[in-house]
């Protein structure tokens, strides 16, 4: 079984994926373009009402 | 087991300071609106911890640790990649964005509003409100018997002491300050559970000669606890992984946070700080559970809840302190989360919408909806501790069916809802009702082979479709409203 720092190497990347992966993900996405365009969008609609 | 007093003393302190924060901040309640979803001006950190610690309750902190130290390391990674990925990204990208402008557009502050105005329909409405009261109820018991049945492990206090403190101190904050309330309590709580979780971390190290040593620890247990699937069959590895990330999606109590919301900019950033407190809580999670399995090895596989609280034993009487506050404040927020949207079924969409709207004259009769909502909380919380006491075999059935239940229900409504515009009201009632009932028999008839929900669901969209497309289309007045996004 190989292993990364101890760990089995499967666990070690689908955990690295869940944790930091997702905090990762999660600043990326938000300051994306596509991010930036989308809550614009909503966030105009919000004001016109 | 002796009676634990500075634990007691602890705990005591802890839910004084959590009713005087809900007195303090009854200034805020201005408004219905503010006492129902804060005005909808709740900012992104007080989201994402409300939103946090209204999904993971007490069963979370006692219950995964006790399922990693089952299933081992394999059921716990994927259960990190689904949940943050899930529930702290994807639920927020495809539902919190959209629900937080559509919700404030239809002025509504519940999910069975929502339906009801996306629907044009007052019997939705009605079946909803009754689907939230049936199982939200149970729900809230379980939790309730968790936060005292986990006291008890860990200082001796008895059963119905501790569950007749923890429905008055939520009755107090509450009844005071609503919503604001339970968020800015919600804030305490999650950084004491977070804090519990990241102290007890240390313990497992230390009691097990450091990190190092841990790994060769791990290498001479059952090979299975280090690898996916490990125990369980690859079906139900899935099932209980992912299936708990995906009925997050049709949880009322969780729909409430996005409403309340204070705009659509602030959602990035509650993406944000939910996933890095959900990758923080289930990683704490998970060195607990599986530390516990390398400390005690066999011990509490007959009774794998004994874990956590076993595992903050090892370390000073603070610790333990802490983790006792720890358990009190993850089952107090989600039931407030609980008894919260409950009260809202009753007071806004039974009483207000449901009820006054019919009578000739509403506008005399009419009484403050605050008055009732506070009400609607002082009757659930009795209600629920009454059932808590000895909880029936009937009751605790339903609450073990409660979030696959809803879930079933409304993932199908909201997410279908809110994107499809030729979604009708009669196939939206067949999808609720379709759902609901085959995930609840899947529950008692205790069907093996797939979790309760997956089968719900899929009954629960293909009805949706189907009777939908048989039905007449939604008038386009509603379309208008409920659909000003140009692609």
């Amino acid at each position: 079984m190989s292993t990364v720092c101890g760990i089995p190497s499967s666990i070690f990347w689908i955990m690295l994926l869940g944790g930091p992966g997702a905090i990762l993900f999660s600043l990326v996405l938000i300051n994306s373009t596509w991010w930036k365009k989308l809550v614009n969008k909503y966030y105009t609609i919000d004001m016109k009402d | 087991m002796a009676i634990q007093w500075p634990i007691v003393a602890a705990v005591a302190c802890f839910l004084m300071l959590l009713a005087g924060v809900g007195v303090f901040v009854k200034k805020k309640v201005t408004t219905d609106e503010d006492y129902l979803v804060g005005g909808r001006s709740v900012g992104p950190v007080f989201t994402a911890v409300s939103f946090c610690v209204a999904y993971y309750s007490t069963v979370a902190v006692i219950g995964c640790p006790a399922m990693y130290y089952l299933y081992g390391m394999g059921y716990a990674s994927l259960e990190l990649l689904a949940n943050t990925w899930i529930v702290g990204i994807l639920l927020f990208v495809v539902l919190g964005l959209r629900m937080r402008v559509v919700s404030e557009r239809a002025n509504v502050v519940s999910l069975p509003g929502f339906l009801a105005v996306r629907f044009e329909s007052e019997t939705l409405r009605l079946v909803s409100a009754c689907i939230i009261a049936i199982f939200v109820i149970p729900y809230g018991v379980a939790v309730l018997k968790g936060i005292g049945d986990a006291l008890k492990i860990l200082a001796g206090i008895p059963y119905l002491l501790t569950v007749v403190v923890i429905c008055i101190t939520a009755l107090i904050y509450m009844v005071t300050s609503g919503y604001w309330g339970v968020v800015w309590t919600d804030l305490i709580q999650g950084s004491v559970i977070m804090a519990a979780l990241l102290c007890t971390i240390p313990l497992v190290f230390k009691s097990l000669g450091g990190v190092g040593q841990a790994l060769e620890v791990a290498k001479t247990i059952d090979p299975d606890l280090l690898g996916i699937p490990g125990p369980l069959p690859w079906g139900l590895l899935f099932s209980y992984s992912f299936v708990w990330g995906l009925v997050a999606f049709g949880q009322p109590q969780l729909v409430t946070k996005f409403i309340a919301l204070k705009d659509a900019k602030s959602v990035g950033m509650t993406i944000f700080i939910s996933t890095v407190w959900m990758s923080l809580f289930l990683i704490a999670a998970t060195v607990i559970g599986f530390g516990g399995r390398l400390i005690f090895g066999d011990q509490f596989i007959n009774n794998p809840d004994l874990v956590s609280p076993s595992v903050a034993k090892l370390g000073p009487k603070f610790i333990v302190m802490l983790f006792s506050c720890g358990v009190v404040a993850a089952g107090l927020t989600s039931l407030a989360a609980l008894v919260l949207t409950s009260a809202t079924a009753i007071s806004r969409d039974f009483y207000e919408d449901g009820w006054l709207r019919r009578q000739k004259n509403a506008s005399s009769r009419k009484i403050n909806s605050v008055k009732v909502h506070r009400l609607s909380v002082g009757a659930i919380i009795i209600i629920t501790l009454l059932l808590s006491i000895r909880p029936w075999s009937f009751v605790w059935q339903l609450s073990v069916a409660g979030a696959g239940s809803m879930a079933a229900a409304f993932t199908a409504p909201l997410l279908i809802g809110i994107y499809w515009k030729r979604a009708t009201k009669e196939g939206c009632l067949a999808s609720i009702l379709g759902g609901t009932i085959v995930t609840t028999l899947w529950y008692l008839l205790k069907l093996e082979y797939f979790h309760p929900y997956i089968p719900g669901m899929i009954v629960s969209i293909v009805l949706f479709i189907v009777v939908s497309l048989m039905t007449t289309p939604p008038s386009e007045a509603t379309i208008k409203k409920m659909f000003p996004f140009k692609a």
